[in-house]
């Protein structure tokens, strides 16, 4: 008997496409699964009364209630865009720490607590943001959970992860200068400004997609600090409800065409990621680009 | 040995196509829904399984209509619920009422406030009145926390309350029971409906949680077995009407009376069937 059974090429071949196309055919199952759920919700509601109803007052019966999706559209859009700005300058500026100062034990610590607050789980952050964050919101301004308090928590959440990509592309980009920067006796802050930061650019627009799309798809952190009122908010300090807390606060106990509809806000959910995805496909070709010429 | 494309497909037709029953045997008993319920029937499961030997009882939770749903697909035998059934789900069902429970207006233990009115609560819950202040209390900003739709309380205290959903208005809302808890635990100034049996069973663990006296009427599991207090609710189990002699044997051991003690010290109120 050999060691590797599939050593044939066809073999190899064979097993690798039906492992492709399982994966594949996953996504697929999902997005079916959900059309065929939220099915009842767009006949007996119509898409349209998810944008033209005024809020989200859901009932077991399409008639009796209100189905409107935008209050959500517009939180899942500010908490995330919100969580990203917090977390590009900390994600920027630790990845030139990385990458330009820190040396020898220092960077290496700091590059494996990088990867260690990356992998907090999120609900532990969710806890601490209930217990610690958004009483001491509070104190400020009531209720204290609210747009402010979820997307201070998902900056923390997605920080690490856009640093480590972004260090990645710093560091890149360094490499490709580094004896051109030094032959001419360009200083540090010159080279980061001048050569570094703007060959990056894609890399860390790149990253901040990815973040971004961690960011509106987080669902624990978000239900447990949001507060999950279904409004426009009018300060940072308002609760507010997006469309994964949604979902995960009501999918329990909801019934009929409430049910119905939770499942066609996560198609709306999954329209949302796919779309940054394809964004960050697009500068992915633009980096491809800028780089072979 | 040469492993053929055939044994590949059948390897992976097997390993997909097994449903998660295949596994199981008939000793073993799943339930889900209610989170309300979950904690005092997975205590039930375990003496269950302590008496038979060789079963296996398997508590999940997810809320009452997952229950009823799951039932009803057939991937539990039993269901918990805390709310009554919708007429669309009574066809095929068969109910057992397992406990009583109420619902409670619930505040901080440090909140001096110890009663309150039915229109006080119209007042505070339709955002009409927005401080303690008006109600006895510091003077400070009321924050009224709401539950999830679909939740059988959220039924319960618009019917008692007189309200339709839509004028009930919330500074937050709370799912499960245990964000309440830890929401009212980190803020004084807040006010949420719950279990009276979880209110008193935190209350007895320590947390400081404080039931509100409704209409002088105080917030106890007692009250609700008297019939006294005005928010009560039923504990279900909901099962198919098939044959099905482990599942009927579980339903008749958790309405026995030997269990009539473990339900009282989960603070639910007992039938006495």
């Amino acid at each position: 008997m050999r060691l590797f059974p599939f050593t044939t090429d066809s073999n190899v071949k064979f097993v690798v496409s039906a492992f492709a196309l399982l994966s594949g055919g996953l996504l697929l199952l999902i997005i079916g699964f959900l059309l065929k759920e939220s099915f009842p919700a767009i006949e007996s509601i119509g898409l349209l009364r998810f944008f033209s109803d005024p809020s989200w007052n859901p009932e077991i019966r399409a008639a009796d209630g209100e189905f409107g999706l935008l209050t959500m559209i517009v939180a899942s859009v500010l908490i995330s865009g919100a969580a990203l700005t917090l977390a590009l300058p900390l994600a920027i500026f630790s990845a030139l720490f990385l990458e330009f100062y820190a040396e020898g034990l220092v960077a290496f610590c700091f590059a494996r607590l990088l990867e260690i607050l990356s992998g907090i789980p999120s609900v532990l952050l969710g806890l601490w943001g209930m217990v610690v964050l958004a009483p001491m919101l509070a104190r400020f301004q009531a209720p204290g959970f609210s747009l402010l308090c979820a997307a201070l928590v998902l900056a923390i959440m997605i920080a690490p992860t856009i640093a480590i990509l972004v260090t990645s592309a710093v560091s890149r980009a360094h490499q490709s200068v580094r004896v051109e920067g030094e032959s001419l006796a360009l200083s540090r802050e010159v080279q980061i400004y001048h050569l570094v930061l703007p060959m990056s650019r894609p890399g860390i627009g790149i990253a901040s997609i990815l973040g971004l799309t961690r960011a509106v798809g987080e669902t624990m952190v978000v239900v447990m600090l949001c507060g999950n009122i279904a409004q426009f908010p009018s300060s940072i300090f308002d609760p507010v409800r997006p469309l994964t807390a949604s979902i995960a606060l009501e999918m329990s106990y909801a019934f009929g065409d409430h049910r119905s509809s939770l499942y066609a806000s996560g198609l709306l959910l999954l329209l949302c990621v796919i779309s940054l995805l394809g964004l960050a496909q697009i500068f992915h070709s633009k980096f491809k680009l800028e780089s072979s010429t | 040995m040469k492993v053929s494309h055939f044994t590949i497909v059948l390897l992976l037709s097997t390993l997909f196509s097994s449903t998660p029953n295949a596994f199981a045997t008939d000793k073993r008993l799943s339930l889900s829904g209610s989170s309300t319920l979950a904690p005092l029937v997975s205590e039930l499961g375990k003496r269950f399984e302590s008496s038979n030997a060789g079963v296996r009882v398997d508590v999940q939770t997810g809320g009452s209509s997952r229950g009823i749903a799951d039932v009803r697909r057939g991937v539990v035998s039993i269901g918990m619920s805390s709310r009554t059934l919708h007429p669309e789900e009574e066809t095929d069902l068969q109910i057992f009422t397992l406990a009583m429970d109420g619902v409670a207006f619930v505040v901080h233990k440090d909140n001096p406030v110890s009663n309150l009115s039915k229109q006080d609560l119209l007042e505070i819950f339709t955002k009409k009145k927005t401080r303690w202040s008006d109600f006895g209390g510091t003077d400070d900003q009321i924050v009224v926390i709401d539950r999830a739709r679909g939740r059988s309380e959220v039924e319960l205290i618009t019917k008692y309350l007189g309200l339709t959903k839509k004028e009930l208005k919330g500074d937050l809302i709370a799912g499960e029971n245990q964000q309440c808890v830890k929401i009212i635990t980190g803020n004084p100034n807040a006010i949420v409906y719950l279990s009276v049996g979880t209110a008193a069973f935190m209350v007895s663990q320590g947390t400081p949680l404080k039931p509100l006296d409704l209409e002088g009427i105080p917030a106890t599991t007692k009250n609700v077995a008297l019939g006294t207090f005005p928010i009560v609710r039923p504990l279900l189990f909901i099962t198919k009407k098939d044959e099905n002699a482990l599942r009927d044997a579980f339903v008749s051991f958790a309405s026995s009376e030997d269990i009539h003690e473990l339900i009282k010290a989960h603070a639910f109120v007992p039938v006495h069937n």
